[in-house]
């Protein structure tokens, strides 16, 4: 028991090194990456101001409504809202909530994808017909009208991790069909001819031989998949089907508006939200852009 | 001018070029061509031979003026001969010049890989159309009218015009692009590899319609190849190259019978003759680093009779006999005159 | 042209698009099986309960069609076949926003709005995005070339709402210049001059948002890739060493190669149309579908919002569908097999 609790530590340990310094050397080597990588660092911390959140930060009417940003205490730093909230604290924990969501997302819809992407691309013939068959079905199926009609129907149901499952099933196809598309081209690579013939199993052989090459492309799907789903459940609190009790930089938008805040001039209200979105879209952006260069040098800048 | 000069087509003088590039960690320069000198005459074919990286392909570029970045030109003359009007400087041009005066009216270029070099939207017809209409002033059919003469007569049919560039096979699409190549009737034709990935029978037919088209045009053409084979068979002269220098020149039967320089001779004696039982021997060792070539020869890490000369000082290109020239330490007595 | 394979392959392309209809309408299906019974009742119990009288035999037909919608009626067999013929048939019951007028009428009301200004949207930003893409790469280096490099980075992760907002803020609110919601008063039907002014001026800001992340967005970066891609292949060097003219390349060679993917992608895009600018709608309150849709959430008019779903993966598998016979007759290599 112990021997095997001390194996999976140092593999845990290896892993986390070998991960570290594999961002290490794209961070220094790609300004896209460095950037973006940067940029998304700067906003968790952001988030992470959310956990010193006063326990009243949640009611309504708490703090003198509608004031504009205010350096005299760190609760008016972004001014506060027409239901008497500080707009501060609702963007810090708005920052930490929808990144939550979306990592949901993003964990649950790339392993799936390269689960799916993985059997199809190695197993091959009715397998991968079959299963290219059910993606590309839900491909058809628009991913916003088919959530829209989904969170309406289970708006009781509505909490952080189902919202990030929700949307984890219009996420899924896309990185199947990325993954199968390059382990198609590995399957035909010399080094692959070269394992099958020595007599490696076919699972050590994606273990060993096709993951390194893998595991970067999970990570840019993972990382596109956390993009597509910050802006899915911005996009859908906005027209008010995200979970309207939480602040996620969606919901902010849905309250502001609601409160027609635009054209009463509060826009200390419904702008940080958007800065912030925008934030981390380019963000998210960069760095998968950014490693994708670093992966394959033929996107690389002369 | 000497009575080899009035009948000569393109000299290079001293030309150096390679490459250089920009990595993460450093900036290098690959020393690709080295001081290379040579002269190609009217009505010949002169073969360069070498192995893979002794930077023949690159001299083709250079020669043409194909100068892209990495490609840099440290030094060197390139004169092209137009006939009766003044030598041109290729590498004092500038691109508009290039591609308006000398590309493909005066020199022409046969690619590596040239089996995917057309255009796969375009008909091969456009493919000459647009080349016709480029260097003279015609219209569309009348430019047709010149492309399907010209096809015929480089022995293809006419067929061939109407089709893309997938539907023919590998060496159909060879021979459309030395069509191509021999369209304006340039004086100078350079042929980089221009058998490599094709069965030895397509490989003769194309080696057929060059030769057959260079005598009928009698212009001269330049031919790249590490296959000694193809030199025997079609070349006039021949130049060996190896890691960026020019190492020996001389006529092609004369440098079969006797070659002098020690690579050459490694070069010729790996090829199987006719009757001959013995197992064919390799040239140990591997080629030079181009970044940072050795001192000296370049040849002297693998030369079975380096001397310390070599290892210290280039052999200078000494001629040896009529058109005949080596450059090798080991013949510095024998130079003429 | 049409050869017996090309036939077949229609065929075989009308089974897979009434399959994959099939399998989508499956999934949606499975996924509506999972509302509770009584929720049905509750739905019909509030239209009810606000105190206004309906007509029974409408209400009747609403409880039948919410019923077979959501598959709860008869056997497993019959719910799924009954579920699959008003699918297929696009008889979604009455709406509840305007009841009792069946939901299909409202929705092909408001089709004609979000084709109309998504398709001339997407169109627009579609050829813009080309032009400025292709002009970027083919010019790479250049300072502009550089600057709208970096603009589009930003551009392209922003998701089209946000610019709607950022749009309204800026053009609507700051500076008024554009009204503030769109299309309301429209739907009269009369199309006097004032009627067409005030539609265009209504519909400039969210086709604006739409062109603005399109152009600048995506088909700027993906013009752009696909333009470096293809000069940097052989065939593009072929074309330059043969000393054609850079404008030619641009057309011939370039354009050609690029709109190909890119009316693929531009067919895809125009099947995204009904999931696509939905938010944009809600945002300027402009009369199509995605504002319909958002109406039928607030009001749990359910028949209409599933018939907006099933709208939009008809129009989605339609463009594939459509896209696929298409493209065969404009890729030659194709073409020809």
């Amino acid at each position: 028991m112990i021997a095997t609790s001390k194996r999976l530590l140092s593999f845990i340990k290896k892993y986390v090194i070998n991960v570290g310094k594999e961002l290490y050397t794209v961070y220094s080597r790609n300004l896209k990456f460095k950037v973006g990588f940067t940029l998304f660092i700067a906003m968790i911390i952001l988030g992470l101001f959310s956990l010193f959140s006063p326990p009243w930060y949640k009611s309504w009417y708490g703090i003198p409504k509608d004031k504009p940003p205010s350096l005299t205490s760190i609760h008016m730093l972004l001014g506060t809202s027409s239901n008497g909230r500080s707009i501060f604290w609702m963007i810090t924990n708005g920052i930490l909530n929808s990144i939550v969501i979306s990592l949901i997302t993003a964990v649950v819809a790339s392993h799936i994808g390269l689960f799916m992407g993985i059997t199809a691309g190695v197993k091959g013939g009715l397998v991968d017909k079959l299963l290219m068959f059910i993606t590309d079905s839900f491909i058809v199926i628009p991913g916003l009208p088919l959530l829209i009609v989904l969170t309406m129907l289970f708006k009781e149901y509505l909490t952080i991790p189902a919202l990030g499952l929700m949307i984890s099933i219009t996420s899924w196809p896309w990185p199947s069909r990325q993954v199968r598309a390059i382990v198609l081209s590995l399957r035909e690579r010399d080094f692959m001819v070269t394992a099958r013939l020595s007599g490696i199993g076919t699972g050590k052989i994606i273990l060993t031989e096709m993951m390194p090459h893998l595991l970067g492309w999970h990570f840019i799907n993972a990382t596109n998949t956390v993009l597509y789903a910050i802006a899915t459940e911005a996009g859908l609190a906005v027209v008010g089907l995200s979970i309207l009790s939480e602040d996620t930089l969606g919901t902010i938008i849905y309250w502001a508006l609601n409160y027609a805040a635009l054209y009463r001039g509060i826009w200390w209200w419904i702008v940080p939200p958007i800065i912030m979105l925008v934030a981390l879209f380019v963000s998210l952006y960069l760095i998968s852009t950014g490693y994708t260069e670093y992966l394959n040098p033929r996107f690389r800048r002369r | 001018m000497s009575d080899t000069e009035k009948n000569v087509s393109l000299i290079v003088n001293k030309l150096s070029g390679g490459y250089s590039i920009r990595t993460f960690e450093e900036t290098y320069y690959v020393d690709a061509v080295n001081k290379v000198s040579f002269y190609v005459k009217n009505n010949e074919i002169l073969g360069i031979a070498g192995e893979s990286g002794c930077g023949k392909s690159t001299l083709l570029k250079l020669i043409y003026g194909f100068i892209k970045y990495p490609l840099i030109v440290k030094n060197g003359e390139i004169l092209l001969q137009p006939g009766k009007d003044k030598p041109v400087n290729i590498l004092s041009l500038d691109s508009n010049d290039k591609r308006k005066k000398v590309w493909w009216k005066l020199m022409s270029y046969i690619p590596q890989n040239s089996m995917n070099v057309l255009n796969p939207t375009l008909k091969v017809k456009d493919h000459f159309i647009e080349v016709i209409t480029t260097h003279m002033n015609v219209n569309r059919d009348v430019a047709y009218k010149i492309a399907s003469e010209h096809i015929t007569i480089m022995g293809l049919s006419k067929d061939v015009l109407t089709a893309y560039p997938h539907q023919l096979s590998g060496g159909m699409r060879q021979r459309v692009v030395i069509a191509l190549a021999f369209l304006m009737k340039p004086r100078v034709i350079l042929a980089d590899e221009p058998t490599t990935a094709l069965d030895v029978v397509v490989q003769r037919g194309i080696l057929q319609i060059l030769v057959e088209n260079q005598r009928k045009l009698e212009n001269s053409l330049i031919v790249v190849t590490h296959d000694m084979g193809i030199h025997a068979m079609i070349t006039d002269r021949l130049l060996t190259m190896y890691a960026g220098k020019l190492v020996e020149i001389g006529n092609t039967e004369a440098v079969f019978e006797d070659p002098l320089h020690p690579y050459t001779k490694l070069l010729i004696s790996s090829l199987p003759r006719l009757g001959e039982k013995t197992m064919r021997k390799g040239i140990h060792g591997m080629p030079p680093d181009l970044k940072s070539p050795p001192p000296g020869c370049r040849f002297h890490p693998r030369c079975p009779y380096a001397m310390e000369i070599c290892k210290k000082e280039e052999p200078p290109i000494l001629e040896v006999g009529k058109e005949r020239f080596v450059a090798c330490w080991l013949f510095e007595k024998e130079v003429k005159g | 042209m049409i050869s017996r394979t090309l036939l077949v392959y229609i065929a075989m392309r009308t089974v897979i698009f009434f399959i994959t209809l099939l399998t989508a309408f499956t999934f949606v299906f499975f996924l509506l099986k999972a509302m509770p019974t009584n929720a049905v009742e509750n739905i019909i119990a509030s239209m009810t309960a606000q105190g206004q009288v309906y007509d029974p035999k409408a209400l009747i037909a609403l409880r039948k069609s919410l019923y077979e919608l959501f598959g709860l009626t008869g056997s497993v067999m019959e719910q799924y076949f009954k579920y699959l013929y008003r699918f297929f048939v696009m008889d979604y019951g009455p709406s509840i926003i305007a009841f009792p007028t069946p939901a299909k009428d409202i929705i092909m009301n408001r089709l004609p709005w979000t084709i109309g200004l998504l398709g001339f949207s997407t169109v627009i930003a579609w050829v813009v995005g080309n032009i400025i893409g292709t002009l970027t790469a083919f010019f790479e280096g250049s300072r502009i070339s550089k600057l709208l490099e970096s603009v589009a980075v930003v551009i392209y992760p922003i998701p089209y709402y946000i610019m709607a907002l950022i749009l309204v803020y800026l053009f609507a609110f700051l500076i008024p210049i554009f009204p503030l919601t769109g299309g309301a008063g429209i739907i009269s039907g009369q199309f006097t001059i004032e009627v067409i002014v005030d539609l265009i001026r209504r519909s400039m800001l969210p086709a604006l948002s739409i062109i603005i992340t399109g152009a600048l967005g995506w088909w700027f970066l993906s013009s752009r890739t696909l333009t470096i891609n293809v000069l940097s292949e052989d065939f593009s060097v072929y074309a330059e060493l043969r000393g054609l003219p850079r404008t030619h390349i641009l057309r011939k060679y370039v354009l050609k190669n690029i709109l190909l993917p890119q009316v693929t992608a531009l067919g895809l895009s125009l099947g995204m149309i009904f999931s696509g600018a939905l938010l944009t709608e809600i945002i300027f309150a402009y009369p199509g579908l995605g504002e319909l849709m958002y109406r039928a959430v607030s009001t749990g008019d359910y028949a209409t919002a599933i018939g907006v779903l099933s709208f939009s993966i008809l129009g989605v598998a339609t463009a594939t569908y459509i896209l696929d016979i298409i493209y065969p007759l404009i890729d030659p290599r194709v073409r020809y097999r």
